[in-house]
């Protein structure tokens, strides 16, 4: 273990990235309060995540179409939680990316099952349900994430290790978020998203051995 | 709003400082690249329209005008217990009088029927009508033929 060198400490991605926040946790509270009657406000809070989520939306569902209906209806229950000042102590980008992370997952069960109006999707949720729809929501951002990796043994890994800690890696490496993002995403504490990350590692790690154990 | 959606920032604040070991470093780095190549690959397809942009952004801060227009602050307004208990405010039926029948067929004209009036139709009219003329005179001599 080497001293200073920790997963995630850094509050922004490593790699050179158009997706990264320019608001400080600070500034962004501060506008998430103002929001509530300030418009201005609201119109920074929307230029600065608008594409960023847009952006995580499409990376998971490719139809243009359902992935503007999909931000149209995150951006609008922002817009409520502001407005309604619930979002005081909370960060506007956790929230965003976890509601966008919710909606894809019910576009997948809406897609599965025929859910009566009035009811949320998740209700009807029985077994594996939700586990499958979150994976069936990922598996387009999977493909793109595996096209760009250079070696064949680490993407034939990526299939080896279980689908929960495969969107993990997904949510820390293929979309880039920091680490208040990406743990709102996966509605889990901050610390719990790292220790998620460093056991998808050390599983992808593990099956990128037995790759190399088989091949010879 | 579903309870799940807010992040609770007792939560939130955790702190996520963990060790990474040093063996999974390369790995680490490599999936850093490829994940900012994968982000480079899909830029043009994760980029929102400019009208979509545009359009979205009126519709929301819309959302503003709307409460200043009505006079409202924009927050949710929810009714407190009624002054008035239940048991005044019963509807009870009331007697009504029989009233004379009230003629109100003769405030309006009775309309005659409606003459559509067509550019197109009149000057056929007039075309056939001219023709006519035309021909009853030269079969009564008045036009030499």
């Amino acid at each position: 273990m080497v001293p200073g060198y920790f997963l995630r400490l850094r509050s922004k991605p490593m790699a050179p990235d158009v997706h990264v926040s320019h608001l400080d946790s600070a500034g962004e509270l501060d506008l998430a309060a103002r929001a509530q009657t300030d418009p201005a406000a609201f119109a920074r809070l929307f230029d600065e995540y608008m594409p960023r989520v847009y952006a995580f939306i499409a990376r998971r569902v490719e139809d243009r179409a359902a992935a503007e209906e999909l931000t149209a209806a995150t951006l609008h229950r922002a817009l409520r939680a502001v407005r309604a000042g619930v979002l005081q102590e909370s960060s506007f980008g956790g929230f965003v990316y976890r509601v966008a992370a919710s909606a894809i997952v019910d576009r997948v069960r809406r897609g599965r099952r025929a859910i009566p109006p009035g009811l949320r999707a998740s209700d009807l949720d029985e077994g594996t349900d939700r586990e499958v729809a979150e994976a069936i929501g990922a598996e387009a951002a999977a493909r793109a994430f595996a096209a760009a990796v250079d070696r064949n043994v680490l993407r034939r890994s990526f299939e080896a290790i279980p689908d929960a800690q495969f969107r993990v890696i997904l949510v820390r490496y293929f979309d880039g978020l920091d680490i208040a993002e990406a743990s709102a995403a996966l509605g889990c504490s901050q610390r719990s998203f790292a220790v998620r990350v460093n056991r998808a590692l050390r599983a992808l790690s593990s099956a990128l051995n037995n790759e190399a154990t088989g091949a010879a | 709003m579903r309870p799940d959606d807010l992040i609770d920032p007792a939560v939130a604040a955790a702190d996520a400082v963990v060790p990474l070991p040093v063996d999974l470093r390369p790995l680490d780095a490599e999936l850093e690249q490829s994940g900012a190549r994968a982000r480079l690959m899909l830029h043009g397809r994760t980029q929102p329209t400019r009208y979509f942009v545009i359009d979205l952004r009126a519709r929301l801060l819309s959302d503003y005008a709307a409460d200043r227009s009505a006079g409202g602050v924009g927050t949710d307004v929810i009714a407190g217990p009624s002054p008035v208990s239940r048991g005044q405010v019963e509807v009870r039926r009331q007697s009504i009088a029989p009233a004379p029948p009230t003629v109100v067929a003769q405030a309006a004209a009775p309309a005659g029927p409606a003459v559509v009036f067509d550019v197109r139709v009149a000057l056929f009219v007039a075309a056939v009508a001219s023709a006519a003329l035309i021909l009853g005179a030269i079969g009564s001599g008045v036009i030499p033929h």
